[in-house]
């Protein structure tokens, strides 16, 4: 059986025309990535707004032509295939809308099992089936401009599911939503993929630990470009011999900034709370031997330890290690 | 075989859509058939005012009749992949194993439940208030030309379709644009020959001139066509079989330009 | 405060529907686009003239009203065309709602905006009439044609605002609406024809609308008379109606968007969609 996603120096560039004095721009959204996806596998892309996940997701469906490299799925290739690709593939990209605002969900549903020849009858039936399993069923007869976020991303997951595909791609499927709508989307997700092991789910987010707790592996995109792709245990056990420190310190008094730049300090959060005149982070040393020098820095610039303790390595900090930057601040560096 | 299974079931699906949703939401109705049939008896009196035969009141109602579809076409199909787009709804059909042209299909159809009601209407009211007379005898002919007619104008209508995939409010305004100089050179409101032999003919290449010239001249047993019926028909079959391959390849062409330029799901163009 | 919050909001929202009317292209293109449509609808009244022998007297008249016509479907539809966009297409109309202020001078530098579009297109038909087709006016009285536009354009956009709060309650074939609301005008009010070619009973409908006042007004500042009907009403009877009418439109306009948008607040529709 063929990858189910493979690419090979896949890269997307955009261009931008020259305009009133400005020469013409360049941007790399995807920048020469190499994946491999096998078949009953949930693959996560980890990245900031902006680092090419959505980019990348509109290449293997066929919506956006790559400038160079391949990509193939299920062993065709995504521009020379595209109508084989597109039996074999569905997609659902988290917090945009769709669907016609004056028919109910059911319909809506029904109408899209339609795109890919369903029967009826069979679309019907695995519409009532996943309502229910996904606490929809009551809602069914709802119109979809009446819908909540959360019941219209729910719609739009079924619609993905509905027509059971090869190759799912999820982007950013709990964008928005509540943390007990992302726990059963969460659970939908793994339901699906353990009815039949041959499907592949690509699930792109930039939420870590959603991508912890369900991905089989993960890939950590930044600025187009793959960083490092394992397992999540791979990925954090690789960093393990970080030591990673939660400090809340007060008498800052606006100095917090300044750790971002200490030179041993790898700052994944900074939680400044001027009411409280407390400051949080959460920083990973190269050892624990780094830990004094790095106190005296931090009481160097006015702070007092109110509390300190000692963390197990997690996907966020992992990324900090390899983007050298939080995800928070990959997104405003990239706006 | 299977494939063309799965196309005519994405074309019912999409047509299922206008025909249920218009029925939730009735007053198209009242705007899209009364109303508009106004402005059709507001060039019938334009003839009255200027002293014309009253064939000529004839020709503004069958006029008014096709203008309907040609409205269909413009923004019940072929501008329709633009709100598709900005819903969010294209990339969703632009990635299912369909064609294109199903959807678009699909559409028409399901825009022929208000375009039919409004020509109706229109013509009732031609024959009520304005006593047009029918060529009882040429109906059956009329109908066959409408329907080669239409084949042709939904093939141009794709084609406009294509526009949408590549581009957003341009596509919209040169729609807009058509609509009134296609009122004028498919002569709606009187004789194709009106124009004048160069005009007329160059107007020909729309195909509904020669349809509307086609059906006057059958239906209404005009004596002021512009070619033989069955000139026109011959010609209206191969604008059908043109622009039906014209659609596809220009469909093709313009998803490929909008996939290699980042524009097919770019919304708010 | 409130004065240049509302001055604010038309001057954003004139701007605002101008780009969205303009900037996918370049002047020159914009302009032939602003212009295709109503010269291709004024040559469809000039081909129907000529189709039935050009009798005397009718060509002046009718293609001055159809210049002034123009402002018709665009000052109309300027408003409700911005609901129906704003909330269904770009899906922000809930945001200038619930900015401070009435959304009323949002909705009206929409429709001046649209005004503005169909003065290019009425003056390069006036243009056009008088010198390229020798259908000179008998008269010009600038001061009149000013008063008339104005009464003209204010009457429009005001009744525009009472279409825009039935607009919200419509689904997205509101389009065909303004179109729609056009033709009724196109018939009624007599644009293309004399008021004396209506049957008696259509003629006092068209006493009612302002644009038979309107359009008739417009052809007297250019010294033009269309039938008989209306020539025994003295021009400043005329303006008195249309004074009337006006008022009354600004009213009917500021009554007919607050119910409108009252009863779309209780139904949810302020931020629906509905195009299929």
């Amino acid at each position: 059986m063929p990858p189910a996603i493979r690419t090979q120096g896949l890269t997307r560039l955009y261009r931008k025309a020259p305009r009133r004095g400005v020469p013409a721009q360049e941007f790399r959204a995807v920048d020469g990535v190499d994946l491999e996806i096998q078949p009953g596998e949930l693959f996560g892309l980890l990245g900031p707004n902006g680092a090419g996940k959505t980019t990348l997701i509109k290449i293997l469906c066929t919506l956006l032509f790559p400038t160079s490299g391949t990509a193939e799925v299920c062993g065709l290739d995504v521009v020379k295939d595209c109508e084989r690709v597109r039996e074999r593939i569905n997609m659902v990209s988290g917090g945009e809308p769709s669907g016609y605002g004056l028919l109910t969900i059911r319909e809506q549903l029904w109408v899209f099992s339609q795109l890919y020849g369903l029967s009826t009858a069979e679309a019907m039936s695995r519409i009532d089936r996943m309502l229910d399993q996904y606490g929809l069923a009551k809602d069914a007869g709802t119109k979809i401009n009446r819908l909540s976020t959360g019941m219209r991303q729910k719609m739009n997951l079924i619609r993905g599911f509905m027509t059971a595909p090869s190759v799912l791609f999820l982007d950013e499927p709990t964008l928005g939503l509540d943390a007990h709508i992302a726990r059963q989307t969460r659970d939908f997700i793994r339901a699906w993929m353990a009815e039949d092991r041959t499907r592949a789910l690509l699930l792109t987010t930039h939420y870590l630990a959603e991508a912890h707790e369900l991905c089989d592996r993960v890939a950590i995109i930044h600025q187009g470009r793959i960083r490092a792709c394992d397992t999540p245990e791979n990925l954090v056990a690789a960093h393990r011999g970080d030591a990673v420190f939660e400090i809340t310190l007060s008498g800052l008094d606006g100095q917090s900034e300044a750790l971002r730049r200490d030179p041993d300090m790898k700052v994944s959060r900074l939680d400044a709370d001027p009411a409280a005149g407390h400051t949080t982070v959460r920083f990973s040393l190269a050892d624990d031997a780094a830990l004094p020098g790095a106190l005296s820095r931090m009481a160097a610039l006015g702070g007092r330890i109110v509390n300190l303790s000692k963390h197990e390595v997690t996907l966020e900090d992992v990324f900090v290690k390899i983007a050298g930057q939080t995800i928070a601040d990959a997104e405003k560096s990239s706006e | 075989m299977s494939s063309l299974a799965n196309n005519l079931r994405a074309a019912r699906a999409r047509a299922w859509i206008r025909v249920v949703a218009a029925n939730r939401e009735l007053s198209w109705v009242f705007f899209e058939t009364f109303l508009p049939a106004m402005t059709t008896a507001g060039y019938v009196l334009v003839y009255r005012a200027l002293g014309a035969p009253p064939e000529f009141e004839s020709y503004v109602i069958l006029g008014g009749v096709m203008t309907a579809f040609w409205l269909n076409v413009l923004w019940g199909m072929a501008a329709q992949f633009f709100w598709e787009k900005d819903m969010g709804n294209l990339d969703i059909y632009m990635m299912a194993p369909i064609s294109r042209m199903s959807i678009l299909l699909g559409m028409a159809v399901g825009g022929m439940l208000g375009t039919a009601i409004r020509s109706v209407v229109i013509l009732v009211l031609g024959i009520v208030l304005f006593r047009v007379q029918f060529h009882l005898p040429g109906l059956a002919t009329a109908f066959g030309i409408f329907l080669l007619a239409m084949a042709a104008l939904y093939g141009l209508g794709m084609m406009l379709a294509s526009l949408f995939l590549l581009f957003g409010r341009g596509a919209q305004r040169w729609v807009e644009v058509a609509q009134e100089p296609v009122y004028l050179l498919s002569g709606f409101n009187f004789p194709l020959a009106s124009l004048g032999r160069t005009a007329a003919a160059l107007a020909s290449a729309f195909p509904l001139a020669l349809g509307i010239d086609a059906i006057r001249q059958t239906a209404l047993d005009s004596r002021t066509g512009f070619l033989p019926v069955p000139v026109e028909a011959a010609i209206l079959a191969g604008l059908a079989v043109a622009f039906f391959f014209l659609a596809r390849f220009m469909l093709r062409v313009m998803e490929n330009r909008a996939k290699r330029e980042g524009r097919l799901t770019l919304k708010w163009q | 405060m409130a004065i240049a919050l509302t001055a604010r909001k038309v001057a954003t929202a004139f701007s605002l529907s101008w780009k969205k009317e303009a900037n996918w292209t370049t002047l020159p293109v914009y302009v032939l686009y602003a212009l295709a449509r109503p010269v291709a609808g004024a040559l469809v009244i000039w081909v129907m003239a000529a189709a039935a022998g050009r009798p005397a007297g009718y060509l002046e008249p009718a293609w001055y009203s159809l210049a002034a016509f123009q402002f018709v479907p665009a000052v109309l539809g300027g408003t409700s065309w911005a609901v129906l966009e704003d909330r269904e297409r770009y899906q922000m109309f809930k945001y200038v709602y619930l900015a401070p202020g009435s959304a009323v001078p949002y909705l009206a530098g929409h429709a001046l905006a649209r005004a503005v579009q169909a003065l290019i297109g009425a003056t390069a038909l006036s243009i056009a009439g008088a010198f390229l087709l020798g259908l000179r006016p008998a008269a010009f009285d600038p001061l009149l044609l000013a008063a008339a536009l104005a009464l003209g354009v204010t009457t429009l956009l005001f009744l525009g605002l009472a279409l825009a709060g039935v607009s919200l309650h419509v689904a997205r074939h509101g389009h065909f609406m303004t179109e729609s609301i056009g033709g009724v005008f196109f018939l009624f009010s007599a644009a293309v024809f004399p008021v004396d070619t209506l049957p008696s009973w259509m003629r006092f409908v068209s006493y009612a609308s302002p644009v038979t006042w309107w359009l008739e007004l417009v052809r007297r500042s250019l010294g033009l008379r269309f039938g008989k009907v209306l020539e025994a009403v003295p021009t400043p009877a005329i303006l008195g109606i249309l004074a009337a009418f006006c008022a009354a439109s600004v009213a009917a306009g500021l009554l007919g968007w607050a119910a409108g948008e009252r009863k779309a607040k209780w139904k949810g529709l302020l931020d629906a969609t509905t195009a299929y």
